[in-house]
């Protein structure tokens, strides 16, 4: 369609030096013909192929093809582009599993953080006594309760019959941040989170209105949400430069302050703090830097306004969950006991015991706390908050009980009195 | 508040529909009441950056207006030229100040220091307000044009307000004059569907220039003009092919996106890049980089100089005036004094040489292709040499890039650049082809159907995709 205004040429021949002509005085913009002719078609037709391209990226892709050669090329050190590629292939396993003419199992479906997704293992226990239950693992580092909200979509399409996190205080009262490659594109999430969280605080600053407009991006664009996973696999072979000395590539981190940390902190000082710190190094000989880490998220706790806003998005998820027809299933998720006198368990333990147990009222939603699951020792923690296979193995055990007693009961019978008859 | 930001998105749909609204109360109701809209959301624009240099634009605003209206009401020349030079003594003196003062005082520092004397040592820490380079040439121009009755001056304030505060072009231009812009505030404006979508596209192509091509082009560009150890020579071979694209896709995708939010509101700003990479000669490059720069430097500082009439000696002197403080209007340091004064040299030598390459007419299409190629190479690489002088901070560090540039030539990182610098500016070159070929800078909207949709998908896709997190601020955001 050509417009009434001066088309800019680019044309060369031009007189002397500094002479160009100035472009001809402004004129009302305006075009001839029927109103069809002159709508942005082209506009809406590129709108249409956006959203077309949109959607595939968030359908199922059987089988299995792209994401897997994305998380075969993430290799092992993106903690955060490996989960949202995990989340894909556990989505697109889902909807196979769900396909008309499949035989549909009972579904269990783990959220939670990486210590979730440390304690669960199924391959550590063979498959006599593993129930007929499909388990999807959409657990991965720093999906804190909160961002399990925007993280509902997804798991609800999973369609479970049960959701199991593994949890404590630890989860609630770790500083609320809300990274900018956000799970999920939902806007009841985030509109939710800014409620509960406050307009006026998120407005309030300039790295706040940041992180809300990135947020409404990701809720706006799904491939945005993935840029990531894409600048890492498919993107980065040249778009990253090599800039250091040795040519290695450089990895620009983004960091984000924590949104709120407020309220009493739970971190205690102890008397022999250093010999502590000692004695956990020692015990960690080779890790570390992941247990000086895990030494300052501990020390970081506090009881504050944002451990209140975690639960409230985390009961938000539950309801939903249970308005689905599923039940849920939470863990006491204890972290490792050398470390325990580095904060005030007790106080944290005894708020995060009120929560549940008020949470737990509901006969839908089951809590297993830790003396359910078993005897946890120091040898049975790869660093300060992860069980090692050794501690996954009664947790994995403990979920698989629970979960065959609730969706399996018969075969949870049989295999009871396998055991007796077995010995 | 950067046009690269999710919270300008979300200011300039909030604005949009407010103007849009407005437009339905009727043509001069509406009018005022869009001049009153897009008034408010220029100040709040440009509070949003610093709410405190919003009362230096309103000085520099009533005293322009002032100055104006009282030498449109007298026919005293010395009473006129007078008020004139209250004008450009209150806007020099406010860029001076705020952009200048410290550079003046650590200059005159060291020229005292040459000579055994130490001068007091002053701390100055003076924030440059954002676009004060801008607006006060904006001011300057109406009040010269006033002057030269080459329009009369405005009778609103308010609506003069607004030609200084424009927000699409107020922090980084173009710079307008008042004979283009004045009068599309001053009568109703037309909305139409092809202002929108041209607009949105200008904003769109804008948009892939600045965080696509300029931001990862940056991250080369750091490393060899901001680096702690001297790159080789390929690396500043490279480093200087980074920053010409680097500083063409920020620049002018800024004017693109201010351009384009103008559109979308019925307002037409002047073209400020004209495929400055495909010039063939430097007097060419400044006829089509920063075009409302170089033209209002053409027509308040070199024409009253004297232009080109006079002998060869005074046109020489002119240009050097001139592009000695085009370099100096770039940046408070001498690094863009010298080059200006490099720029200079260039123009000059063209200027000289100019007859003898007339008459180099290649006589075939290939010849004629082949010639122009190589004026364009030659042009590029020219000015590749005036970014070693224009990019460090320091002279002293332009003068170690020389020097490297004088040794034996190493790869050293370079290899590693070229991929993505082809990558990155390729897509750039087929478009500046296709312009060129239909002589139209907005070809893209006259493609067919199909190919403009997927030209305006991919587009769209290659800024989420590939764009550098938002908020790298534009090049020229504080001048």
């Amino acid at each position: 369609m050509v417009t009434e205004h001066d088309k800019p040429t680019a044309a060369a021949s031009r007189p002397e030096f500094l002479d160009a002509q100035i472009v001809d005085e402004g004129r009302p913009v305006g075009g001839d013909g029927p109103l069809w002719r002159r709508l942005p078609w082209g506009g809406a037709l590129a709108l249409a192929l956006v959203l077309v391209v949109e959607g595939l990226v968030l359908a199922p892709a059987a089988p299995f093809g792209p994401w897997d050669e994305f998380l075969v090329r993430l290799g092992d050190s993106h903690p955060l582009e490996r989960g949202l590629t995990l989340d894909r292939l556990v989505l697109d396993r889902a909807a196979v599993d769900g396909a008309p003419g499949a035989s549909r199992r009972p579904r269990v479906t783990l959220v939670g953080t990486s210590r979730t997704d440390a304690a669960f293992q199924p391959e550590l226990l063979a498959d006599e006594f593993q129930p007929p239950i499909d388990f999807y693992e959409m657990a991965h580092a720093r999906v804190f309760p909160h961002e399990l909200r925007s993280m509902l979509p997804e798991v609800l399409s999973t369609r479970p019959d049960l959701l199991v996190s593994v949890l404590s205080e630890l989860e609630f009262f770790m500083p609320l941040k809300v990274v900018p490659k956000a799970r999920g594109p939902s806007w009841s999430a985030l509109i939710d989170f800014a409620d509960r969280v406050g307009w006026r605080f998120l407005l309030s600053s300039r790295e706040r209105r940041e992180l809300l407009l990135r947020s409404a991006a990701v809720c706006l664009s799904p491939t945005y949400r993935y840029r990531s996973v894409l600048d890492k696999t498919v993107f980065g072979v040249w778009r990253r430069f090599p800039m250091g000395q040795d040519g290695s590539l450089v990895t620009r981190v983004v960091t984000w302050p924590p949104l709120i940390a407020d309220g009493q902190p739970l971190a205690l000082s102890p008397e022999r703090l250093t010999e502590l710190r000692t004695r956990l190094d020692e015990f960690y000989v080779g890790k570390a830097r992941n247990v000086a880490v895990q030494y300052d998220q501990i020390r970081s706790l506090r009881n504050g306004e944002h451990a209140a806003i975690k639960m409230a998005m985390l009961e938000e998820v539950f309801a939903q969950v249970r308005a689905a027809g599923a039940e849920v299933l939470v863990l006491y998720g204890l972290i490792q006991p050398l470390a325990e006198p580095l904060y005030d368990r007790a106080a944290g333990q005894q708020v995060f015991d009120a929560w549940i147990e008020r949470v737990a009222a509901d006969p839908g939603i089951h809590y297993l706390p830790f003396e359910a699951v078993g005897e946890f020792g120091p040898n049975d923690f790869r660093d300060l908050t992860h069980v090692n296979k050794q501690g996954a193995l009664k947790y994995t055990v403990a979920i698989m009980d629970k979960a065959a007693r609730l969706l399996t009961p018969a075969w949870h019978e049989a295999l009871e009195e396998r055991i007796k008859r077995d010995g | 508040m950067l046009f690269n930001s999710l919270e300008f998105f979300a200011f300039f749909a909030a604005v949009w529909a407010g103007y849009l609204g407005l437009g339905l109360l009727g043509r001069s109701a509406g009018m005022r009441g869009q001049n009153a809209l897009l008034l408010l959301a220029s100040y709040l624009f440009y509070g949003a950056w610093d709410w405190r240099f919003l009362g230096l634009i309103a000085a520099s605003t009533l005293i322009d207006f002032s100055v104006a209206r009282r030498i449109g009401a007298s026919d005293d020349p010395k009473l006129r030229k007078r008020l004139l030079t209250v004008s450009v003594v209150a806007n020099l003196g406010f860029l001076c100040f705020f952009k200048y003062m410290g550079f003046f005082a650590d200059s005159l520092a060291d020229l005292f220091g040459l000579v055994g004397l130490e001068l007091p040592a002053m701390a100055w820490e003076i924030v440059l307000p954002v676009g004060i380079s801008f607006y006060t040439f904006q001011t300057m121009s109406y009040t010269f044009d006033v002057y030269r009755r080459r329009m009369e001056p405005s009778s609103s304030l308010f609506n003069f307000a607004l030609y200084v505060a424009f927000f699409p072009q107020l922090v980084a231009g173009p710079i307008e004059r008042a004979l283009r812009l004045l009068p599309q505030i001053e009568r109703p404006r037309k909305v139409t569907w092809e202002g929108v979508g041209s607009g949105a596209w200008l904003v769109l192509s804008g948009t892939f220039k600045k965080v696509v091509v300029a931001d990862n082009l940056s991250l080369v560009v750091v490393e060899v003009f901001n680096s702690e150890t001297l790159p080789t020579g390929w690396e500043i071979l490279v480093g200087c092919y980074c920053f010409a694209w680097k500083i063409y896709g920020d620049f002018s995708g800024y004017s693109d996106v201010a351009r384009g939010i103008a559109r979308m509101m019925g307002f037409e700003l002047m073209l400020n890049f004209n495929l400055p990479h495909l010039s063939t000669s430097p007097a060419d490059f400044w006829r089509r980089w920063h075009i409302s720069l170089s033209t209002w430097l053409r027509d308040y500082l070199f024409i009253p100089l004297g232009g080109t009439r006079g002998t060869s000696l005074q046109v020489y002197r002119n240009l050097f005036v001139t592009l000695l403080l085009a370099g100096l209007w770039h940046g408070a340091s001498w690094n863009k004094v010298l080059w200006g004064f490099f720029i200079a040299i260039l123009v000059v030598t063209h200027r000289a040489v100019l007859p003898k390459l007339e008459k180099v007419v290649p006589a075939t299409l290939v010849g004629r292709s082949f010639w122009w190629t190589a004026r364009v190479v030659f042009t590029f690489h020219l000015f590749c040499v005036s970014w070693v002088i224009f990019v460090p901070t320091t002279f002293g560090y332009s003068l170690e890039l020389f020097a490297v540039l004088g040794d034996p030539w190493e790869v050293g990182r370079s290899l590693g650049w070229i991929v993505p610098y082809c990558v990155l500016v390729i897509p750039v070159l087929i478009m500046h082809a296709f312009q060129v070929r239909s002589d139209d800078l907005e070809c893209v909207l006259r493609w067919p159907l199909p190919l403009r949709a997927l030209t305006y998908a991919a587009t769209f896709f290659a800024i989420v995709l590939l764009g550098e997190d938002f908020g790298q601020p534009f090049f020229y955001f504080q001048f």
